[in-house]
């Protein structure tokens, strides 16, 4: 099933390197382990920092490779491949480096910010494997300008509909199309407005079979087609959002990750003051 | 009074003409029908028009320079006023006869008496027509004079490009104005067109009817083919602006001839443009020749020839030097060419001329490769001196390559199938080549069939050998060659019907084809055919059930060598081994087509739509996993970057077939139309690897090319200007004084389209900018033959 993702990237060359360089670094920690008390001073705990440092470095060389459009460096599919599996290994290197021993100063703190670009990353990865084909899904038959152009449709029909009618009826017509233009919820909003389709369709027909009577006689039929125009639009609008939700959790995390990490490169920067001057 | 020279159509072809004779004293008359220079008149305003080829020099007494359009027409009207020439307008002319040597030109408004007489009608006055019911009805209209005269209308516009959508624009403020476009949105417009037709669309001033066609018309309504539906629409008028063609009935009326019955055929005229009838001359775009200054030159020729001096076509130096390599006089080489070359003997020396002009020489000194197997090149090879081999990769070791001989031709498969070259062909020993590129030589086909005779029947003893059998003898082949058919299919046509009688034998020779199988309701797609392979063996092996097991179809134009069932199996008696290796085949293809029909469950269904979209034409389409795409539209962005910031690549606007997204970006498809019709020629060209791309420098903003890719995936734009102020400068127009920024809108529209990223020798930005390898260039052949979707 992952089969063709990042993660099996040519050939799994990636996964298999990972592994590897893991198990590498295991014996060797088993070695130097064997016969000094491993800690951050020592000569075999200073490789593992500059081999950690080195590792920190090259994941966050991904965010410029990623915008360097015409570079030769491989490719960012290669990278993040690879970019996934030494994230991962710095969960080993870095302890490795302070021989496991944690406490409760900046030296930690970057190691627990570590922890967490590293979780981040891997909920993104899932994320990312997760999220697209049930967009696909969402998408099929319309893809958002469709929808956005069948929107700008309904409301143009809808605006002879209700021209010269009753006041009732106006007021829902500059409410619809007000909402037409309106901008949608967008970025961290979006995660936390939950758009419900059905709800939002029953919870209007109501409202439209409520208003219904009021209409005279003479503008029924008119209003009909406009209260079928109008669910059509809500319709389209929460499939929209639908969309749009997806695709903001897609880089959502992305908020997370790269902060975070930038906050952890400062954390080291202050660990690595700490240690040399002092 | 009798005039020594009449001029018919004021065109800067034919004012080249008029003014020249004017200026040499000949008594000269101009009938224009519509404003003087109509069809340059008719430009957008401040069209910036281009004086392409810029190699050839300009011989007029009419100024032309690139530049706008009103520039040239205030220059051209001066000319006209300095050598007085008299131009009668608006007159129509409706019939050149010619008695006792004199010619009868009678117009809309009178007759007149000239010794020689100037054709330079240009082709614009010939409207495109529809060809549905009713077209002929009075309110259907191919001319719009005056656009403020209509009111409170409800008028349809049929077409989509500037000229009509110009004319939307001009009708909709007092009229009902609805447009019908046969593509899916307006893409192929120039940008402000494109703004304001949006923004009536929008507004619902305009009802535009897209990816639509007519029915029929009828008085007070046209009926109008909608994907889902039809539609009857109310109009009081109906104008089709659909583009132009050469005006044949006319001029056949005046006697002109044409070479052949083809479409695309042009007036047979002599190397002084004159036609059949002496003193009867052709010249411009009427006469095939689609550029400004080529026109212009023409019809300063022609009078140079009418006043007896023997003048040299402008592009006489030019030959002479292409040809250094021959001796004697241009004509003595000319014909020393066709001499030598059976292929070009029954060729005029007019066309001659013109294919020379347009084909490169190539002096090889030893053993050169001409070109590789597989390359994407298209163009004929004629073998003026020496040798070549042709080596294919699928050869035995030891095998003899082929040999080919002084005075023939290669090249023929892919100039006629437009496919990847089938054959490596290299020289031994010093040879000179003649490279005529496919236009010029489809043009020649066009105009000279007994050309056109020797290239097809080459190609069919070609054809059996490489895709049939390789040990075909000769005289077979030429005999097969010679009995077998040619015969061409558009999109969708059935070439053969399930359940009938199969009585001949297919080899495709370009387009594909796709094979369905009904049973009961269903109808599925079982395989997917391109060109060089065969089909209709099943039947005709079948002595017991002759009847065809399967519906054959073009997916697209498509031309097909057919083999009659005596023919088949005379090749059959003579090749045995032949006969037997088809019957294995068959046996495979049985087993194969039922496993295929098995797996044809829902999700593979979307290669038949796929083959309806044309995506099986591409050869390098760019494919979103939509299942794989975080729509991050990092491919987008890296497209923007790396082409000076303008995306050629629309992510979100293209089909979705299952889950794979074919976006809006070129396809570069086998059988590019959007080469057809550019008038400098080569301003967009296929490379041989088969990248389809556009030279801005040549580009003149015409938009043929754009409106000719069936896909939407060319644009007209502006092109980003170049910051020429300093960083100072910048500075002080922040705060209001400096020169302004330079607008995007002064510079002329140029055509603009995915290049692969040719000048990046790692491959496509987008792709490798990609974060999940969502995004992928692939021939859909190969790909969907390897994810098992379709094959043989
Ligand atoms: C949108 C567009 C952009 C182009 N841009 C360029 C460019 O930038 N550079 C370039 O070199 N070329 C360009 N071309 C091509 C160029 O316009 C033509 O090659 C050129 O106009 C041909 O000149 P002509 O004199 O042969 O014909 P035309 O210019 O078409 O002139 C023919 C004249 O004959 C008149 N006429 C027709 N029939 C009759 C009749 N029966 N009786 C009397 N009069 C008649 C017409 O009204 C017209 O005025 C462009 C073409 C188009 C459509
Ligand atoms: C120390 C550890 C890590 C650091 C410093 C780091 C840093 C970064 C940075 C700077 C980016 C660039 C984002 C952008 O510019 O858009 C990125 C992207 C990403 N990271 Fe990490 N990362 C780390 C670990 C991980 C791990 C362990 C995983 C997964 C298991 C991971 C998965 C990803 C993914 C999937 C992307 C997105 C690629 C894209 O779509 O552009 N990262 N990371
Ligand atoms: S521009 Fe259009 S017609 Fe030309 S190669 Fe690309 S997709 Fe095909
Ligand atoms: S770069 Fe890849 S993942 Fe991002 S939008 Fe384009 S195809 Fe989708």
């Amino acid at each position: 099933m992952l089969e063709g993702t990042v993660l099996f990237y040519s050939g799994k060359r990636y996964l298999i390197l990972g592994a590897s360089a893991g198990a590498v670094l295991l014996g060797s920690y088993a070695y130097y382990a064997s016969d000094t008390t491993p800690s951050g001073g020592t000569v075999g705990g200073l490789i593992y920092g500059a081999i950690g440092l080195a590792a920190i470095f090259a994941l966050m060389f991904l965010g410029i490779r990623k915008r360097s459009y015409a570079s030769h460096l491989g490719t960012v599919r290669g990278w993040v491949s690879a970019h996934i599996y030494l994230g991962l290994l710095t969960l080993l290197i870095i302890p490795m480096h302070a021989g496991f021993h944690f406490g409760w100063d900046v030296h930690t703190l970057a190691f627990a910010l570590l922890v967490v670009v590293v979780l981040s990353g891997l909920g993104g990865l899932s994320l990312y494997l997760a999220l697209p084909p049930l967009l696909t899904k969402y998408e099929s038959g319309m893809l958002p300008d469709k929808i956005q152009s069948e929107l700008n449709r309904i409301v143009g029909e809808m605006k002879p509909l209700a021209a010269g009618k009753t006041g009732l009826f106006q007021r829902l017509h500059f409410e619809e199309s007000r909402r037409a233009y309106e901008p949608k919820p967008q970025g961290w909003r979006l995660l936390f407005t939950r758009p419900n389709t059905s709800s939002a369709l029953t919870v209007r027909t109501q409202e439209l079979n409520r208003i219904l009577p009021q209409i005279p006689a003479s503008q029924q039929e008119d209003f009909s087609r406009f209260s079928a125009l109008l669910l059509q639009k809500i319709e389209m609008e929460s499939y929209l959002t639908g969309q749009m939700r997806l695709k903001n959790a897609l880089q959502a995390w992305l908020y997370v990750h790269v902060p975070v990490s930038i906050a952890m490169l400062a954390a080291v920067a202050v660990h690595l003051l700490v240690v040399l001057y002092y | 009074m009798i005039y020594d020279l009449l001029v018919v159509g004021g065109g800067p072809s034919g004012l080249s003409a008029a003014a020249h004779a004017a200026k040499c004293g000949l008594s000269t008359l101009v009938l224009e029908q519509g404003e003087v220079a109509n069809t340059i008149f008719n430009f957008q305003k401040k069209k910036h028009v281009m004086s392409e080829p810029g190699m050839i020099p300009l011989r007029s007494d009419l100024q032309f320079e690139a530049g706008t359009r009103e520039v040239i027409l205030q220059a051209w009207h001066d000319a006209v006023q300095k050598y007085q020439v008299q131009i009668n307008r608006p007159e129509a002319v409706k019939q050149i006869t010619k008695k006792d040597g004199l010619f009868e030109v009678q117009s809309d408004k009178g007759a007149y008496q000239a010794k020689h007489v100037v054709l330079a009608i240009g082709i614009q006055g010939n409207p495109n027509r529809v060809g549905k019911p009713g077209e002929d009805l009075p309110h259907v209209s191919y001319k719009m004079a005056d656009p403020t005269i209509y009111l409170d209308k409800d008028i349809l516009m049929i077409g989509a490009g500037d000229a009509a959508i110009e004319g939307v624009l001009a009708l909709c403020d007092k009229n009902r104005v609805s447009v019908l476009n046969r593509n899916n949105e307006f893409f192929r417009l120039k940008d402000a067109l494109d703004r304001q037709i949006n923004e009536k669309v929008k507004a619902k001033q305009v009802v535009a009817y897209h990816s639509a066609a007519v029915e029929r018309f009828e008085p007070g309504y046209t009926y109008i083919t909608l994907p889902d539906r039809v539609a009857k629409v109310k109009t009081d008028l109906v104008f089709v602006r659909i583009g132009a063609s050469l005006p044949r009935p006319f001029l056949e009326k005046c006697g002109v001839t044409f070479a052949s019955k083809e479409r695309s055929a042009l007036p047979t005229i002599n190397e002084h443009y004159e036609s059949q009838v002496t003193g009867l001359y052709v010249i411009g775009a009427v006469a095939g020749y689609n550029l400004i200054k080529q026109g212009m030159n023409q019809g300063y020729e022609v009078v140079e020839h009418i006043l007896g001096h023997e003048i040299k076509p402008v592009d006489e130096p030019m030959l002479t030097e292409k040809l250094n390599f021959l001796q004697g006089s241009l004509d003595e080489r000319l014909v020393q060419i066709a001499a030598t070359i059976p292929l070009l003997a029954p060729v005029q020396k007019q066309p001659l001329r013109e294919l020379i002009l347009q084909a490169t020489l190539h002096q090889m000194r030893g053993a050169q490769t001409v070109y590789q197997e597989d390359d994407f090149s298209d163009s004929l090879f004629l073998i003026l001196d020496g040798k070549v081999a042709a080596s294919f990769r699928a050869q035995l070791p030891g095998e003899r390559p082929i040999l080919l001989y002084q005075g023939s031709f290669f090249g023929e498969m892919s100039l006629l199938s437009g496919r990847r070259r089938s054959a490596t062909i290299t020289t031994v020993g010093p040879s000179v080549l003649i490279e005529i590129p496919r236009k010029a030589m489809l043009r020649l086909m066009a105009n000279e069939p007994a050309v056109k005779r020797i290239v097809d029947e080459t190609f069919v003893v070609r054809a059996l050998k490489t895709n049939l059998l390789k040990d075909l003898e000769d005289d077979l082949a030429q005999e097969l060659a010679h009995k077998a058919n040619i015969k061409s299919f558009k999109k969708d046509d059935v070439i053969v019907k399930q359940g009938e009688v199969g009585d001949a034998f297919y080899l495709i020779r370009s387009g594909s084809v796709k094979i369905t199988k009904r049973e009961g309701e269903k109808e599925t797609v079982v395989k997917y055919l391109p060109a060089g392979q065969y089909f209709g063996e099943m039947a005709l092996l079948d002595t017991e059930d002759p009847t065809r097991k399967a519906t054959i179809t073009a997916t697209k134009q498509t031309e097909v060598i057919q083999l009659m069932k005596e023919d088949f199996w005379a090749l059959l008696h003579r090749h045995p081994e032949f006969e037997q290796h088809l019957r294995e085949n068959v046996q495979r293809t049985r087993i194969q087509s039922q496993a295929f029909e098995l797996m044809q469950t829902g999700s593979m269904s979307y290669v038949n739509k796929m083959l309806q979209e044309g995506v099986f034409d591409g050869t390098d389409v760019l494919l979103i996993d939509e299942n794989k795409c975080v729509r991050c539209d990092n491919c987008v962005k890296a497209c923007e970057t790396t082409h000076g910031g303008q995306t050629r690549l629309y992510r979100e606007e293209g089909l979705l077939f299952g889950n794979f997204l074919v976006p809006t970006s070129c396809r570069h498809c086998e059988n590019p139309l959007c080469l057809i019709d550019c008038p400098p020629g080569d301003a967009i060209q296929r490379d041989p690897k088969g990248e389809v791309f556009i030279t801005e420098a040549k580009c003149i903003g015409c938009g043929n090319c754009a409106s000719n890719c069936p896909y939407g995936n060319i644009f007209m734009l502006h092109p980003k200007p170049k910051e020429t102020r300093k960083p100072w400068m910048r500075i002080l127009s922040l705060v209001g004084a400096g020169p302004p920024e330079p607008k995007a809108e002064d510079l002329p529209t140029k055509a603009v389209k995915c290049d692969l990223c040719r000048n990046d020798s790692a491959g496509p930005a987008c792709v490798r900018s990609c974060p999940t390898g969502a995004a992928m260039r692939v021939t859909p052949e190969e790909y969907f033959v390897k994810i098992g979707a379709v094959g043989r």
